[in-house]
């Protein structure tokens, strides 16, 4: 058990959120708690949490708590943050992989189902197909029941294209082996502790030949876009996190995370140490490589 | 002589600080040497016995890791598509019909970022070299005409089961970004067909008979794809036709060549009769 002063020590080195204008600072009304995580953290290896070193094992639990917060603004936040541009990532995203009729797709992190949404629109609209089918899985179920709802006043309520699930992305247990053609990850691999892991499951469960493919918050090269971006992210976004989803912590989070997320030269190293044979580069850049779109295949 | 003493003494410092260095980069090299060999061989067990082996001098660079196989599964889908074109074109619904053929599922073409752009580099590709293989032990007793007229007659048969598909093909090889693959594709088919039909030319004729020969079996092409004669007879009698032609072009540029030369050598003679520049 952790003495009172040592919780209390740890809030403010840890827990404190990471302010940059501290005028801004007294519209921060919410902070993320996390005193029900009760660990000796002196064994621990630490891993990241925004610009936060947390032990491992609290991470998931911190991740966690931020979604929750979050869910139901996520959409409308995502609209505010990027003006709209993340729909664009996302159906370039969909039409890069252009599913075909019964394709299989494992959509992990799913959250509140943007790409199992667009997948389906796709195979529907230009396949005229019906007989795709999507696992939407996602660790939180808050983030999880907004998918779910958006697909019940959808056209795909009856049917059974889409499935939900809740799972960890690092152990997939539920998950046979060889058994999906697609397996998407959207701007989740950042936030979980172990990215090998989730890796190393992505390429069990995909079927020889299937396609992993990742969107994910990259590096901008280009210096004069770099300072424009680091502005808007570290001033901006927490400013419009706390206006409309009243959550500044929540989104000072998200951009730290981005920041502390591998490049795209090492993930795209790391996709293929996980044994994913890639094309080229292995990346694109969106958008000044704001955003980077992986892929590796399971040859 | 203090001055000397001093002398000497950085000297020596300086170079017992390239000693220094230097031995550590042997025992460096040395290292990384013996890793290379551990990993190449797979002995990690007998490292040891590499240390002791080995000279303590590396200076050339470590041996180059074996470079991986490529992997044969992309172009075995290529290949495995090329039966889909005359349902699906060029497209990537073509390359994921290959894909399943083989057993992998439809995402699969996304291994051909470029599409059908691919599959027709492959297509090229792979028709230039089963033309060698068809031609180059046929070629004996022919004239260099009749060598040309054979590769190409040969090349063409080998688009006509696409024949239909083949206009679809051409468009996507003049999109901007495709034009440098297709003028690759040509030229090298050219080169490999004046190589087969024995051609040795080293001067500007290297290049005149490749672009004539360029323009002539494109022509061609383009005229295949609208020939509705049986068996494609007007194609040939077309490439018949241009073959003589070029025979009659090659000497108007033989002739050219010959007047501009000595126009340019009487032109040099006369102004070095003036004085004018050192010739």
């Amino acid at each position: 058990m952790i003495s009172r002063n040592q919780l209390k020590r740890l809030h403010s080195t840890i827990v404190k959120p990471y302010i940059y204008n501290k005028g801004l600072r007294s519209l921060c009304s919410t902070s993320i708690k996390f005193h029900r995580v009760q660990h000796d953290t002196k064994q621990e290896p630490e891993t990241h949490f925004g610009f936060k070193n947390v032990p491992e094992s609290m991470k998931e639990n911190l991740v966690g708590q931020v979604f929750e917060n979050v869910a139901t603004k996520y959409d409308v936040m995502n609209d505010a943050m990027s003006l709209g541009v993340h729909r664009l990532w996302k159906d370039h995203f969909i039409r890069t992989m252009a599913p075909g009729p019964g394709t299989k797709l494992l959509d992990v992190a799913g959250g509140t189902g943007d790409i199992a949404m667009g997948f389906l629109n796709y195979c529907k609209e230009i396949h005229g197909d019906a007989s795709a089918q999507v696992t939407l899985l996602d660790i939180n179920p808050k983030m999880l029941e907004v998918g779910k709802k958006r697909f019940a006043k959808s056209s795909y309520n009856h049917t059974s294209q889409a499935t939900f699930e809740i799972g960890n992305a690092e152990n997939l247990s539920s998950i046979p082996s060889n058994s999906f053609d697609v397996y998407t990850i959207a701007f989740g691999i950042r936030n979980c502790t172990h990215i090998d892991r989730v890796l190393h499951e992505a390429y069990r469960t995909l079927k020889p030949g299937g396609r992993f493919m990742c969107l994910e918050f990259g590096k901008v090269q280009n210096p004069l876009i770099s300072s424009i971006y680091n502005f808007y992210s570290f001033q901006i976004i927490p400013v419009i996190g706390q206006i409309i989803a009243a959550d500044r912590d929540s989104y000072q989070y998200l951009v730290e995370s981005i920041r502390r997320f591998p490049s795209q030269e090492q993930f795209a190293e790391m996709i293929k140490d996980a044994g994913f044979t890639i094309v080229g580069d292995g990346w694109e850049d969106l958008t000044f490589g704001i955003v980077a779109f992986h892929s590796g295949f399971k040859l | 002589m203090s001055r000397s003493i001093f002398k000497r003494n950085t000297r020596c410092i300086y170079q017992r600080r390239i000693m220094q260095s230097m031995t550590w980069r042997n025992v460096l090299n040395k290292q990384q040497h013996n890793q290379n060999f551990a990993s190449a061989a797979n002995l990690k067990g007998e490292c040891s016995k590499f240390v002791d082996e080995q000279p303590p001098i590396q200076t050339s660079t470590p041996p180059p890791t074996p470079p991986t196989p490529p992997n044969p599964v992309p172009s075995d889908i290529l290949g495995a598509s090329l039966p889909f074109v005359n349902q699906y074109g060029w497209t990537i619904d073509t390359l994921a019909q290959g894909a399943k053929a083989l057993g992998y599922p439809y995402v699969s073409h996304g291994l051909f970022p470029r599409g059908g752009a691919e599959l027709i580099d492959y297509f090229l590709d792979d028709c230039r070299r089963k033309m060698t293989h068809e031609i180059f032990d046929k070629m004996d007793g022919l004239k260099v005409h009749q060598k040309i007229r054979f590769a190409c007659v040969t090349r063409l048969n080998l688009t006509k089961p696409y024949i239909k598909r083949w206009p679809e093909a051409l468009a996507i090889m003049a999109q901007p970004n495709n034009v440098l693959m297709s003028v690759e594709h040509l030229a090298r088919l050219v080169d490999d067909m004046w190589y087969l039909a024995g051609d040795k030319s080293v001067d500007m004729n290297w290049y005149s008979k490749r672009g004539i020969l360029a323009a002539i079996y494109s022509s061609t092409e383009l005229y295949m794809v609208q020939d509705t004669s049986p068996e494609f007879i007007g194609t040939f009698q077309f490439l018949d036709r241009r073959l003589k032609d070029s025979a009659t072009f090659g000497r108007i540029v033989g002739d050219v060549n010959n007047y501009v030369d000595v126009a340019i050598r009487s032109a040099i003679g006369i102004l070095s009769s003036k004085g004018i520049g050192k010739f």
